[in-house]
């Protein structure tokens, strides 16, 4: 078993292990499953060894260490690190090698952690369960027929396996939120804002949020301590620090907001069991279950689906084959409009040219105001929800996602049934608020089940202590799947197209 | 509000404003999804925020900006580095009228 990040470091800074001797651990450990898991895109073994070897002589010259000083750590492959291949999972980018850092990875490498490689996701964040990956998707680690949600699915995999203690993911709709639910492990989506999205692929501007994952609240809060705070390259970035991890002594008198509506139908008796095992337990601590209600929550997917696909159509003209990335070269292509179209249509997957379409259509001259201006009007009112929310409640409780994990293939068909499984995640995005999802007690499964906490804007560290103080009582986020050692060759599915 | 039917010839119109190439039976298909679609997104009809302003951002903030200051960006070789064709200057593509 891999120790958590505050561990990791703490032995390391304490003299108990060097930095080479972990990443050595981690690729050992990394060579053993991931043939079975999928949950890299690439890895950087000599790379991370010589960042480590760096770090044991700064040691030994008594240099200062960083916050995150020799722990590995996966980045999902929609963030740029230097000199490293950066393919968002699409065949566009598939040799696409990042010319500069993102602000996330410029701040990793000044808190010393060890980037070991780049984890695996929907192309182009763009997915629910990882099977938009060009590349095949990453397997749920505790059942590899299951898939392990998305889009951050390789970010969730690595942590759940041992792979590595923590991970890098975005978050648009979800995307760090499920695949945590789903895989055992913790993930927040920060605050808009708190986090820079410069250096990391866009999807839908408004909604990206770069987020910690871990196995313990305490990892995530020091990657998010790390990597967050005002980047002036950034300008949507918030004037605003991470705060303290402070987790609360007390529970008593906390106002816990519950949407009866999200425990109705729809959701899965085996997730609203594990949810309610959640709320018992805060409520036995002296917390106050306070129903409340959120109007226009069921408005959330088709309006989100519509602003994120807007946005999407939007960001992704800029892969053209001109400047960089994929190019198609046939002998058709005789002009710059033919380069264009025949780049995009041999170079993007079938569920990104489907948000594509919707996006286009939904900007286009004689829709925009019915379906972006539409859309963005009843945010609006999502957002009013959530501010009259908070005048009640500290915090909102209730599910990450409608069902567990489901078997591989089982929604590839019905892409409006995939987006459903976002049904509980994207209202946080659309609102701009911090969520966090964390394993809670399995009900009638062996396969995990997440909770999800939403609070105000900025209440990033405090959602963060609260799921610490859960996580002290409960050990659901310390099972394991079952020791993975299986042969490689596990097929995973292939590219859509 | 009811959508708009979405036909053949309104999908290629979408298609060649985002610059993708789609088969017939790829039109076909997406035919039946873009309708799928906005079928459910017609839900939105339902909700009464007529008197609202759209909200395009989730925070109501002004950009943050920086000053005006200048400072070294992307080397020009490195800008480069990633495109399929290049010379020393410049992105070489196709003519622009063919």
């Amino acid at each position: 078993m891999i120790p958590s990040a505050v561990r990791l470091r703490e032995e390391f800074v304490a003299g108990e292990r060097s930095a080479v001797e972990t990443v050595r651990e981690t690729f050992a450990r990394i060579r053993q499953s991931e043939p079975a898991l999928h949950a890299f895109l690439s890895l950087d073994e000599p790379g991370a060894l010589a960042a480590a070897a760096a770090l044991d002589r700064r040691r030994a010259d008594g240099e200062s260490l960083g916050s995150l000083a020799g722990v590995p750590i996966g980045v999902k492959d929609l963030i740029g690190v230097r000199g490293s291949r950066t393919t968002c999972g699409s065949r566009m980018l598939a040799e696409y090698i990042a010319p500069y850092d993102a602000t996330v990875v410029e701040r990793l490498r000044q808190a010393d952690a060890i980037i070991v490689g780049k984890t695996n996701l929907d192309e182009f964040a763009m997915g629910s369960s990882n099977e938009h990956s060009a590349f095949g998707r990453a397997c749920n680690p505790w059942d590899l027929s299951l898939v392990s949600g998305g889009s951050s699915g390789g970010s969730a995999v690595a942590v759940a396996a041992d792979q590595v203690p923590i991970t890098l993911g975005t978050d648009t709709g979800g995307s760090i939120r499920q695949p945590a639910a789903f895989c055992g492990i913790v993930g927040l989506k920060p605050t808009y804002g708190l986090v820079s999205r410069y250096g990391v692929v866009a999807y839908a501007s408004s909604l990206d949020q770069v987020g910690p994952m871990g196995r313990t609240a305490a990892d995530c809060a020091a990657l998010l301590q790390a990597i967050g705070g005002p980047d002036r390259r950034d300008s949507t970035s918030a004037r605003r620090e991470v705060g303290e991890f402070s987790p609360p002594d007390s529970l008593r008198g906390l106002r816990i907001g519950w949407v009866p509506e999200q425990f109705g139908p729809g959701l899965d008796p085996i997730v609203s069991e594990s949810v309610e095992s959640a709320l018992r337990w805060f409520e036995s601590q002296g917390a106050v279950r306070v129903p409340v209600e959120l109007p226009y929550a069921r408005f959330g997917i088709a309006s989100y689906y519509v602003i994120a696909s807007s946005e999407a159509s939007s960001n992704l003209e800029r892969f053209d084959g001109a400047h960089y990335g994929f190019r198609a070269d046939g002998s058709d292509v005789t002009d710059l409009d033919r380069l264009y179209r025949a780049t995009r249509t041999a170079g993007f997957g079938a569920e990104v040219k489907r948000r594509i379409l919707l996006g286009t259509f939904a900007l286009s001259a004689g829709h925009a105001d019915a379906y972006y201006g539409r859309a963005s009007r009843v945010r609006r009112a999502i957002r009013d929800d959530f501010d009259r929310v908070w005048q009640q409640v500290d915090l909102l409780l209730g599910p990450t996602t409608p069902t567990p994990p489901f078997p591989a293939a089982a929604k590839t068909s019905d892409p409006l049934a995939m987006y459903l499984a976002d049904v509980y995640t994207v209202l946080a995005n659309l609102a701009g608020l911090p969520a966090v999802s964390f394993p809670v007690e399995p009900t009638d499964t062996r396969l995990p089940i997440g909770a999800q906490l939403t609070g105000p804007p900025f209440s990033d560290q405090r959602l963060l202590g609260l799921v610490h103080r859960y996580q002290q009582e409960h050990d659901w986020h310390l099972r394991r799947p079952d020791p993975i050692g299986l042969p490689a060759g596990i097929p995973v599915s292939g590219a859509d197209s | 509000m009811s959508h708009p039917v979405v036909d053949a010839e309104l999908v290629r119109r979408v298609a060649s404003l985002a610059k993708l190439d789609l088969n017939d039976d790829q039109v076909v298909q997406a035919v039946g999804e873009l309708n799928r679609m906005l079928d459910f997104v017609d839900l939105l009809s339902e909700a009464d925020v007529d008197s609202l302003p759209p909200l395009v951002h989730p925070h109501d903030v002004l950009d943050a900006v920086r000053d005006d200051l200048p400072e070294a960006g992307l080397s020009r070789s490195d800008a480069l580095a990633n495109a399929a064709r290049h010379d020393d200057t410049c992105f070489r593509v196709p003519p622009v009228l063919g």
